[in-house]
């Protein structure tokens, strides 16, 4: 059986040895994972024009899915990545990134201006000059995230 | 529709457009502040902003809407106060004038008042006292009372008054119109009365059935009540000496059968109990018969046949149901 393992380097070895003991086949394109609890990544591999580049979370203004694609979006470029939306979201939960609708999670830092509608959703105007919505169900999960 | 009506609403909603744009700018600044961890925490979300000032402008305007339906309700109360007290002032001259009205028009009738009584019965004369009192009069006019109907006759009234009386015999089996006749300079004419003597004598003995009233006067026998039915006959013509009522035999049947057979020779005196029976003036001679109703039975089986004897020999059968 394929699983995906995520882990730092240091163990990487070692975890990869248990799970294939185990009966455990190390894939990136496993649906079950393996995951350390302490880790949590910088970096994501963005995949652009057939190129593979190494993403900072720092550069990232936000990322969204489209069915099973989910595209980074940075300044200036629009990535390809393998991970799932969700498992993103996990991933950066505790670097100033937040959830904002089914299909998307911005970068906080990446806000440029937010605009409050009458109709409880919230009107976020990212460094790129994209355009996002925080929809009803997530603004306050949204208004903790930035301190409210 | 006045226009000031609107005034209020207009205005609370100038004032909450004014608010909620102040409201809204100052919730965007506090959430870009935020953006830098200076945003302020605890401020209401735009959207419940503007539902509790609307809820707060509803229960506005439903003050304002109920203390001007209370000064309108008084005011309501107080126009309707002033109404009814016009309204009782107008009726009250209106029937003050009509009954001035009508004290003028009858001063102004000819024949003030008049009366007539039959006085007695002979044989087949019915013996009348007619009187009459008149407006004005011219001097020497003679006044007639003229008969019309199984009698013409025209009879002359004298008197040194406006008031004017005569006796007048008829037959018991006629018809007549009495009319007053003045004839001075000019002749005036004027219907008094239309008089069925034969009806009227006919009429003078009635009998009636009576039952039961649920009065406290009504006699109690342990928790039971016994119901009462009572047969009246009275005599309007009591006081003419050979139309008085020598005996009444009445004869009270159920569904056909007789139940009763009584006869009282002597007019019934009305006790405490039978008060509340009474259907006929003190001054007339009644002969009451009152029976207990059988526990199970219907008023309108009962029939009451009464066979009456007069002094002067006439034997009368009335018969009386319910």
């Amino acid at each position: 059986m394929k699983i995906k393992l995520i882990c730092s380097k240091d163990n990487y070895d070692t975890y990869k040895n248990m799970l294939e003991k185990a009966g455990f086949t190390i894939s990136n394109d496993a649906t079950l994972t393996f995951k350390e609890d302490d880790y949590h990544p910088d970096t994501f591999i963005g995949e652009y024009q057939s190129s593979f580049e190494i993403i900072h979370y720092s550069k990232i203004i936000f990322i969204e899915s489209f069915g099973h694609d989910i595209v980074l979006h940075t300044p200036d470029k629009s990535f390809s990545i393998r991970e799932k939306l969700y498992e993103v979201e996990g991933i950066l939960h505790a670097k100033s990134f937040v959830r904002i609708n089914k299909s998307q999670i911005v970068n906080i830092r990446a806000i440029k201006e937010i605009k409050p509608t009458f109709n409880s959703r919230i009107i976020l105007l990212m460094k790129n000059e994209e355009s996002l919505t925080v929809t009803r169900n997530y603004a306050p999960a949204f208004k903790r995230s930035i301190g409210l | 529709m006045s226009i000031a009506i609107l005034v209020y609403p207009i205005i609370i909603f100038a004032v909450a457009l004014v608010v909620i744009a102040i409201y809204r700018s100052i919730y965007r600044n506090n959430m870009n502040r935020a953006l830098e961890g200076e945003g302020t925490s605890g401020m209401m979300d735009l959207g419940q902003f503007i539902k509790m000032l609307v809820f707060l402008a509803l229960i506005i305007m439903n003050v304002v809407a109920l203390s001007r339906l209370g000064t309108v309700q008084n005011q309501l109360s107080n126009l309707q106060s002033n109404y009814n007290s016009l309204n009782s002032q107008l009726t009250s001259r209106i029937s003050g004038l009509q009954n001035e009205m009508n004290d003028y028009f009858a001063s102004k009738e000819l024949v003030q008042s008049f009366d007539y009584e039959l006085t007695d019965i002979d044989g087949n004369d019915a013996l009348y006292n007619i009187s009459f009192t008149l407006n004005e009069i011219e001097p020497n006019a003679d006044v007639y009372l003229a008969i019309e109907g199984d009698l013409t006759d025209q009879i002359l009234i004298q008197s040194s008054t406006l008031t004017f009386e005569t006796d007048l015999v008829l037959q018991v089996d006629g018809s007549y119109t009495l009319n007053l006749l003045i004839e001075g300079d000019t002749i005036i004419q004027e219907e008094l009365l239309d008089l069925d003597v034969e009806e009227m004598l006919e009429q003078a003995v009635t009998a009636q059935l009576y039952p039961d009233f649920w009065d406290e006067e009504m006699v109690e026998e342990g928790e039971e009540y016994i119901e009462k039915l009572q047969v009246q006959v009275v005599n309007l013509l009591s006081y003419i000496d050979s139309k008085q009522i020598d005996t009444v035999r009445f004869e009270i049947s159920y569904e056909g059968v007789e139940m009763i057979d009584e006869t009282l020779y002597t007019p019934t005196t009305v006790t405490d109990d039978m008060e509340v029976y009474k259907m006929y003036d003190d001054d007339v001679e009644a002969f009451v018969l009152v029976f207990e109703q059988g526990e199970n039975d219907r008023w309108s089986e009962y029939e009451a046949k009464c066979t009456v004897t007069l002094t002067d020999g006439t034997i009368l059968t009335l018969y009386a149901y319910l």
